[in-house]
């Protein structure tokens, strides 16, 4: 069976730097990890995934983009992703719930209140030749102005511990006309 | 005072245009601000003294704007012309604070105001800057108003949108106005008054001067403490 984590990840010597940065973050834990999937594999889900069924949701006051459900990619649910994912947060993972998304032209969501005091996010970007002035980074904030911004990049996994701290997609403008930032996200409560 | 002598008012007389200061036009200032969807407003075109209203914008030159970022907006604002040492932005800044002029908006939305409690600033849009739909509602604000300074076209963005709403929830936007120069545009700020500032799209520049005018402090209205 293929694997869907780079192997470069991992070897035992990777694993205990992720842990290593995961345990070492003053705030906001959180990794990157770029070509997350060998080649082959992502451009296989990546084609599978904006075969999705998208659809539009708009709440003027909170967000504006388009969602579909992610259960047939496989990769919330996929075991090797599981085991990779407790390694690395030293904890037991079983269950991931996960969301397709993409943000295009006139998309973003707003911080509001109802955001869950705590979570891991697991977010796969399949965002392909993105600029970072057209909008739509990933920008999580805590409540003392401290914040990280995570711009499209295609192939990457970010994992980031929730702690009060609140998230939001910047508005995306006109410059990025025609073009989508896909998304999986999902989380670990 | 009273409406008649809010509008003998020499300042007053000096700034806001003859045919927006008759008795019969003030009335049907009235009748249009509350009948307004999709919450009361009012778009006046050409309403301050076009060679005083330059003199403004020749001053904002001397201002600095600064850069304003968070999900909510993109876009350049000055301080508060309160802090300005620029003369026709005090003179502005006093005459929309005046009793006389306070008196005028009462007549025309039936807000009850507060004198000399204002804020005000001007703010600068460029090619992609935004502020996405909100509902201005904070303690004491009362009356929201803008000044345009700009002439754009439907197709620049940079239109103010008015959102109808279902309950306190914004559903459709119902009513866009085109910034033009000189018109002033103020609206109710309730917790129902959803508008936004669409995008601008094109290298234009499009120069506000925007704030609110305050009521009474009402502890009821003490629920939000989101400012821009």
């Amino acid at each position: 069976m293929e694997h869907i984590i780079n192997p470069l990840y991992t070897k035992q010597e990777s694993i205990e730097q992720l842990q290593k940065a995961w345990n070492g973050k003053e705030i906001f834990s959180h990794i990157l990890l770029t070509k997350i999937f060998p080649q082959v594999i992502y451009k296989q889900k990546e084609k599978e995934l904006k075969k999705l069924f998208f659809k539009r949701e708009i709440r003027p006051d909170k967000y504006s983009f388009a969602q579909a459900k992610a259960s047939s990619l496989h990769i919330f649910d996929n075991k090797e992703l599981h085991a990779f994912l407790s390694t690395i947060l030293q904890r037991k993972i079983k269950n991931i719930h996960g969301e397709a998304f993409y943000f295009s032209w006139k998309d973003y969501t707003l911080l509001y209140k109802k955001q869950e005091k705590y979570a891991i996010d697991i977010i796969f970007d399949f965002t392909e030749d993105w600029k970072e002035e057209w909008g739509g980074s990933m920008i999580y904030k805590d409540n003392k102005g401290k914040y990280l911004k995570f711009m499209g990049l295609s192939n990457t996994l970010i994992i980031i511990e929730r702690k009060n701290t609140q998230k939001y997609v910047q508005y995306v403008n006109n410059l990025a006309k025609g073009k989508k930032r896909y998304l999986l996200i999902g989380k670990i409560l | 005072m009273n409406i008649e002598q809010a509008i003998s008012d020499k300042t007053l007389q000096d700034w806001i245009k003859p045919g927006y200061r008759t008795r019969n036009k003030i009335q049907e200032l009235k009748r249009l601000f509350q009948n307004n969807a999709p919450f009361p407003h009012l778009e006046l075109q050409n309403f301050f003294d076009e060679e005083k209203l330059a003199k403004v914008v020749h001053s904002l030159a001397k201002e600095v704007f600064l850069e304003k970022e968070s999900d909510l907006f993109k876009f350049m604002q000055t301080h508060d012309f309160a802090t300005s040492s620029t003369e026709e932005l005090i003179e502005l800044r006093k005459l929309l604070s005046s009793k006389p002029f306070l008196v005028y908006m009462e007549e025309i939305t039936g807000i009850k105001l507060k004198e000399k409690s204002i804020d005000i600033s001007a703010s600068l849009y460029q090619n992609t800057d935004y502020l996405l739909p909100h509902d201005d509602q904070l303690e004491g604000r009362k009356i929201a108003f803008i000044i345009y300074l700009s002439n754009f076209e439907a197709r620049d963005g940079g239109k103010l949108i008015l959102y109808k709403t279902k309950g306190t929830i914004p559903r459709e936007e119902e009513k866009t106005i085109i910034p033009q120069f000189n018109s002033f545009v103020f609206f109710k700020a309730t917790d129902k008054s959803f508008h936004e500032v669409e995008e601008i799209m094109v290298n234009k520049q499009r120069i506000t001067i925007g704030g609110w005018l305050h009521g009474a402090y009402h502890k009821s209205t003490l629920h939000k403490a989101r400012e821009y």
